[in-house]
């Protein structure tokens, strides 16, 4: 799954750590969701896009969703 | 749509990744150092008292409450862990327990049919932790 986390985390000029306080998680964790090594369960990805105010979509998108949209 | 949340004003701090892990190095530390001071103590009472029946069951078992402990503090650590971590370390956990009940199950066999040494059951708990500490180093994603 693709996520635009870093970027949106830039536009803050929030630390992983930064993030990773606010959303109540590690800082490994971020860098993994970043690396897209690791996709977070619903919760937290509902949690992220809260954080940002933005759709999940906005935030998350899937590995089909980018082959239909090529 | 207001946050989830499952605990109630009142109850302890959030808990939050630093907290669970002090909370693990914490427990594991002061099991591990009672478990040492128990090892030694019923050892050398069971030596110098002469003790027998049931209270020598009763002295036996007491090094093992400090191990329970600690199985304990680490199932509670991988509860209050994050959800990320939580997956790395399941698997690293079911890497060393496969690992452990591979060596165990060939070794139990070696030894019915071609009389190797015994191997003490109370090894089979550092034994996982080994492989445990192995697996760290080789798992280092959930993909």
């Amino acid at each position: 799954m693709k996520n635009r986390l870093r970027v949106l985390r830039a536009e803050r000029a929030w630390s992983q750590a930064d993030l990773a306080e606010h959303l109540g998680v590690s800082r490994q964790t971020v860098n993994a969701i970043e690396v897209e090594k690791y996709d977070p369960s619903l919760p937290l990805a509902f949690k992220i896009a809260r954080l940002f105010a933005l759709p999940i979509e906005q935030v998350f998108s899937d590995d089909a969703a980018n082959k239909a949209a090529e | 749509m207001s946050a989830p949340s499952v605990r109630t004003p009142g109850d302890a701090p959030p808990m939050t990744p630093q907290r669970a892990r002090r909370r693990y190095v914490v427990g594991f530390s002061l099991s591990m150092a009672i478990y040492v001071v128990l090892v030694f103590g019923v050892s050398l009472s069971i030596k110098r008292l002469g003790v027998e029946g049931p209270a020598l069951y009763a002295l036996a078992v007491l090094p093992s409450l400090p191990l329970i402990f600690s199985i304990y503090v680490m199932g509670r650590y991988l509860f209050e862990m994050d959800e990320y971590q939580r997956a790395i370390q399941m698997r690293r956990m079911l890497a060393g327990l496969g690992a452990t009940l591979a060596v165990c199950s060939v070794w139990g066999f070696v030894e019915v049919f071609a009389d190797a040494p015994r191997l003490d059951l109370y090894l089979v708990y550092p034994m996982f932790c080994m492989f445990w500490g192995l697996s760290c180093a080789a798992i280092r994603s959930v993909k």
